[in-house]
């Protein structure tokens, strides 16, 4: 069959130009900022060549930094990515009250960083933060969770992950939509049950969604500023900054360049991470 | 269904229930501070207003403009979340079913747009240079654009589980291109459809800052900005944020239920039965 | 199944059209609104001014008031668009930088007004009637090079430590007129068991450390040679004696146990219950931001006293900051906006906008405002020992914010006073290097 004609390439080029447009195009040319010595003081910009990038590198927030955004990524991805599995799995039974529950797990996705920060910011709060008033009934002392790096890395992590899972529960809801009554019927028949079943129907199936799923994760994991901008700043000191935070700062200090250049490192990071991700994931979609 | 998986069924009902504490319990701290006084809102905690100040509402309706900025949101929001998903489910289609080396260059590029940053500079200066810089239009085509990655990989990863077959039938009863597409394949997508305009829906409402960057003056200003005008840096009025918070989350919940239908839709009428 | 999906298709075309259609007339109605205020001509104009200002800083009640009268009495309208703080100096910058600049701008004056170019882009109003009817404590700050570029239409503050008056008297505590009696009166309210001070370190910028720098600064020369490299905060002994107080006020437990957490938004709430007695802070805060209505003690049973950091043994006050509307000298409108100025400038409008609040007078003619009450009871002593704003906004390369995280990783423990004054050189240096200053080159 004529598969050009079947599937016209105007319904691919259209949405691609404005893609390249509004969006590739600008962030692009955005990118070349990072050399130059462009900042809120010099109006002739000159281009500066490697400094930027080479500055990066002997920054000594740089890898406090990397090393925080890769727990949250990694903690947020793992964690959201099998809970969202685990609950879509249950919401997708015959609950009796499976549209209310689902509402409600969905409702966090629906907050602003602004508002969730502002939520678990209140809930770690040191003097009359909940979490403290439950673990002072359990006899233990006031801890400052804001206050030190590993405590506060925990604390917003909780805070992300009780945001994403809404919306990890939903995109495998609806991957799991794409399993068809079909499938499953044939392979009862079959004799599949339970686990079998599972493992060799369903799994498969869903697994597109799923790395979708992770994907998403890691990356919005990975370029996670604005929950730690609300609940520490960055802080104590530079404890718990992210890239995401770094970029905010070098911008409200007038250093556009530099911030450009920090985002630049950042994005050939993020490229390698999800190119070799969706390598590894298309290798394990085609060998099932 | 058997005894055992009604039993079953039963129990996870109430384990979830059990857990959704988790998820209400901050949310309720939210709704109950929307309607405290300011000193009492002090800190954010579950206990009930001493006084139900409704007024809260009033004067965050008031003083946050919010009918106006509500138009707008509704206007900016809706037009941007239909061109994405028109846009991007046509794409993915096409995408994956040639599934050429080009299209797979195409489904890799768009992890670009996942990474990379929204840059407010040039886009401003492009925006300028198109004319439609400072108004809604410009800000719906940069939210477009903006959101088409994720919507084609969500797309993509649903296409793929619908088989080909499908098209090859209604190919011999004479549909091909965009009569395929529309008459064919769109309604199956209908739970991918549901599930990608909730998310775009809310993502696009909720954007803070690209407003700011795009829009020239403040009667074309969108909801969530409000927020700002009780958010100060010297004194922060937690009740009418938490009221202004409630106020900017209805709609995105209304969306949700009423999209719900459909995400689930997919499986009770069975989508491949063509 | 073929007509469902006919159906579906149709209601998501019609609907996709309708929405286009919807955002095209929206676009279209606001053009004809303002068509029709044009022809309409309520007055003869009927301009409307943008104005870009810190959300915050825009809604101040004696803002509001002005451009409502300005609104009524000419039949222009001031758009104002308040930007949130986090977000306003990038968003008014990149603007500024693609050539989108508001007929007016509200912005603090100093250093930092420098990064909008102010001799290209703002009206020099340095032959203005109103010059001559700015306070002398203000005038300093609406120049740059020696040129007036904005008008001080704003509150002139007194920042210093405020101390809860009934908590000082039933502790029998006497106002502290020098650095060891204010350790000891800290230590009393501490074996008394209240908390000291309120610190909201968490927030880096309530450590407000240039509070201890204006005396140190107010001697030009030095102020000449930080500004030019030739000297360092590690060389300036006065600044080790400023971050050795922070971290022995800590230790000593003068900030409570929980400075490390402590935020802003909670500082009415622990001052009115009476947790702590004194908190760094300005005197219209008192009046605008705290909230007496919810607590035991209201803002008038505070009193104000000098601060004592370390660096100046009778202490210091720091005089305010204020923000200025700037007019675009290239704009279209800039004639209304420059009109819009002197409106704002005249006495009869200003004492109208400023009717009881509570600042020292900006303007020599100003006659509505009244003085806090904290400054009344310190006037003598702010005269004395009082220092104008000066690190802040003349330090190149200073950030409020910046210094203040390095403060807080000194309170932490990750660091000692001798690392840290060197972060705060390398964060300042970093910064005035990339700005191109002489002498960082």
């Amino acid at each position: 069959m004529d598969t050009k004609k079947i599937y016209p390439r105007y319904m691919m080029i259209i949405p691609v130009i404005v893609f390249v447009i509004f969006f590739v195009l600008p962030s692009t040319i955005g990118y070349a900022y990072a050399f130059t010595d462009w900042n809120s003081y010099v109006h002739d910009v000159s281009f500066v060549g490697l400094k930027n990038i080479i500055e990066v590198f002997s920054d000594r927030t740089v890898p406090i930094a990397l090393v925080n955004t890769l727990i949250f990524a990694g903690a947020k991805t793992i964690i959201v990515t099998v809970l969202g599995f685990v609950f879509a799995l249950i919401l997708n039974r015959q609950l009796k009250t499976r549209n209310a529950i689902r509402t409600v797990y969905f409702i966090p996705a629906i907050f602003s960083a602004l508002v969730v920060g502002l939520i678990f910011s209140a809930l770690f709060q040191t003097r009359n933060g909940t979490i403290n008033l439950l673990v002072q009934m359990f006899g233990a002392g006031k801890i400052q969770w804001l206050g030190s790096r590993w405590t506060a890395v925990f604390a917003i992590s909780i805070a992300e992950i009780w945001r994403n899972l809404g919306y990890a529960i939903v995109i495998t809801l609806a991957g799991l939509q794409s399993v068809s009554p079909e499938y499953i019927e044939a392979a009862k028949i079959d004799g599949a049950s339970g686990w079998a079943l599972f493992k060799n129907i369903t799994l498969p199936l869903i697994m597109p969604t799923v790395n979708v799923n992770i994907l998403f994760s890691l990356i919005y994991g990975l370029k996670m500023f604005d929950l730690v901008y609300v609940m520490t700043g960055g802080g104590p000191g530079h404890d718990t900054e992210t890239f995401g935070t770094l970029m905010m700062n070098e911008m409200a200090t007038g250093r556009y360049a530099q911030s450009v250049a920090i985002n630049l490192v950042f994005t050939v990071i993020l490229v390698i991470v999800a190119v070799a991700y969706q390598k590894f994931s298309e290798r394990w979609e085609n060998a099932e | 269904m058997s005894k055992k998986t009604k039993t079953t069924n039963v129990i996870l009902e109430v384990v979830l229930w059990v857990l959704s504490i988790l998820i209400i319990y901050p949310i309720l701290m939210v709704v109950f501070t929307s309607f405290k006084t300011k000193g009492e809102a002090s800190y954010l905690n579950i206990s009930l207003p001493k006084v139900w100040m409704f007024e809260n509402y009033k004067t965050v309706w008031e003083q946050g403009s919010v009918l106006r900025s509500l138009v707008n949101s509704c206007v900016i929001t809706i037009s941007a979340v239909l061109i994405v998903i028109l846009l991007t489910s046509m794409l993915s289609y096409v995408v994956v079913r040639r599934n050429t080396k080009p299209c797979r260059f195409i489904y890799r590029f768009m992890t670009f747009g996942i990474i990379a940053p929204f840059a407010a500079l040039p886009t401003i200066e492009l925006l300028k240079r198109l004319g439609l810089y400072g108004g809604r239009l410009g800000l719906i085509c940069v939210y477009s654009a903006l959101y088409i990655p994720f919507s084609t990989m969500l797309f993509t990863s649903f296409i793929k589980g619908i088989p080909r077959e499908l098209d090859e039938a209604a190919v011999m009863d004479g549909a091909k291109g965009g009569k395929l597409f529309a008459l064919v394949i769109f309604p199956l997508l209908k739970p991918v459809l549901a599930t990608t305009s909730v998310l775009n829906f809310m993502w696009i409402w909720n954007e803070l800052q690209i407003p700011m960057y795009l829009l020239n003056s403040s009667d074309k200003w969108t909801l969530p900005l409000s927020v700002y005008n009780f958010y100060g840096q010297y004194s922060r009025s937690w009740n009418l944020v938490c009221a202004d918070m409630v106020l900017i989350s209805i709609p995105v919940i209304l969306v949700y239920i009423f999209a719900q239908k459909y995400i689930i839709a997919g499986m009770t009428a069975g989508a491949v039965k063509g | 199944m073929k007509k469902r999906g006919k159906k579906i298709a149709a209601l998501l075309i019609s609907t996709a059209l309708a929405a286009g259609m919807l955002s095209a007339c929206s676009g279209g109605s606001g053009d004809a609104k303002k068509e029709s205020k044009k022809t309409d001509g309520k007055s003869d104009g009927g301009v409307t001014l943008t104005l870009y200002g810190n959300a915050d800083d825009a809604a101040k009640p004696y803002m509001k008031k002005i451009f409502q009268l300005y609104e009524e009495k000419t039949g222009n309208k001031i758009d104002v668009q308040g930007l949130d703080a986090s977000n306003f100096e990038s968003v008014c910058l990149t603007k500024f930088q693609t050539g989108d600049i508001p007929d007016i701008l509200m912005h603090f004056g100093g250093y930092s007004l420098d990064a909008y170019n102010p001799a290209e882009n703002f009206v020099d109003f340095t032959d203005a009637k109103w010059v001559d009817d700015i306070a002398d404590t203000s005038k300093a700050q609406t120049m740059r090079d020696g040129v007036v570029y904005g008008l001080p239409f704003w509150e002139s503050s007194v920042s210093g430590c405020f101390y809860n008056k009934k908590i000082f008297e039933e502790q029998g505590l006497k106002v502290p007129t020098t650095q060891a009696e204010f350790d000891e009166v800290c230590q009393k309210l501490l074996d008394a068991g209240i908390q000291p001070i309120y610190m909201a370190a968490a927030d880096s910028w309530p450590l407000l450390y240039q509070f201890g720098m204006d005396p140190i600064f107010k001697d030009g020369d030095l102020l000449e040679k930080i500004n030019s490299n030739q000297t360092t905060y590690s060389d300036i002994p006065e600044m080790t004696s400023l971050l050795e107080w922070y971290k022995t006020s800590a230790e000593k437990g003068y900030f409570g146990k929980d400075y490390s957490t402590d935020t802003w938004d909670y500082s009415s709430e622990v001052l009115g219950t009476g947790e702590a007695a004194m908190i760094f802070c300005w005197d219209t805060w008192f009046d605008t931001d705290y909230d007496s209505e919810s607590y035991d003690y209201t803002s008038d049973d505070f009193g104000l006293m000098p601060i004592f950091m370390g660096t100046a043994e009778e202490g210091t006050y720091e005089g305010g900051n204020n923000s200025l509307l700037l007019v675009n000298k290239n704009g279209d409108k800039v004639d209304t906006a420059t009109e819009f100025v002197n409106f704002c400038a005249d006495p009869e409008n200003y004492n109208e906008a400023f009717d009881g609040i509570a600042t020292t007078p900006t303007f020599k003619g100003m006659t509505t405002n009244k003085l806090s009450s904290q400054y009344q009871g310190a006037e003598e002593s702010i005269a004395k020992v009082g220092n104008p704003s000066i690190a802040n906004p003349e330090i190149i390369g200073f950030s409020q914010n910046d210094g203040g995280k390095c403060i807080q990783e000194l309170l932490v423990g990750n660091i000692d006073v001798k690392e840290c004054l060197k972060l705060m050189d390398d964060e300042r240096i970093k910064v005035a290097t990339s700005q191109n200053v002489e002498g960082f080159k």
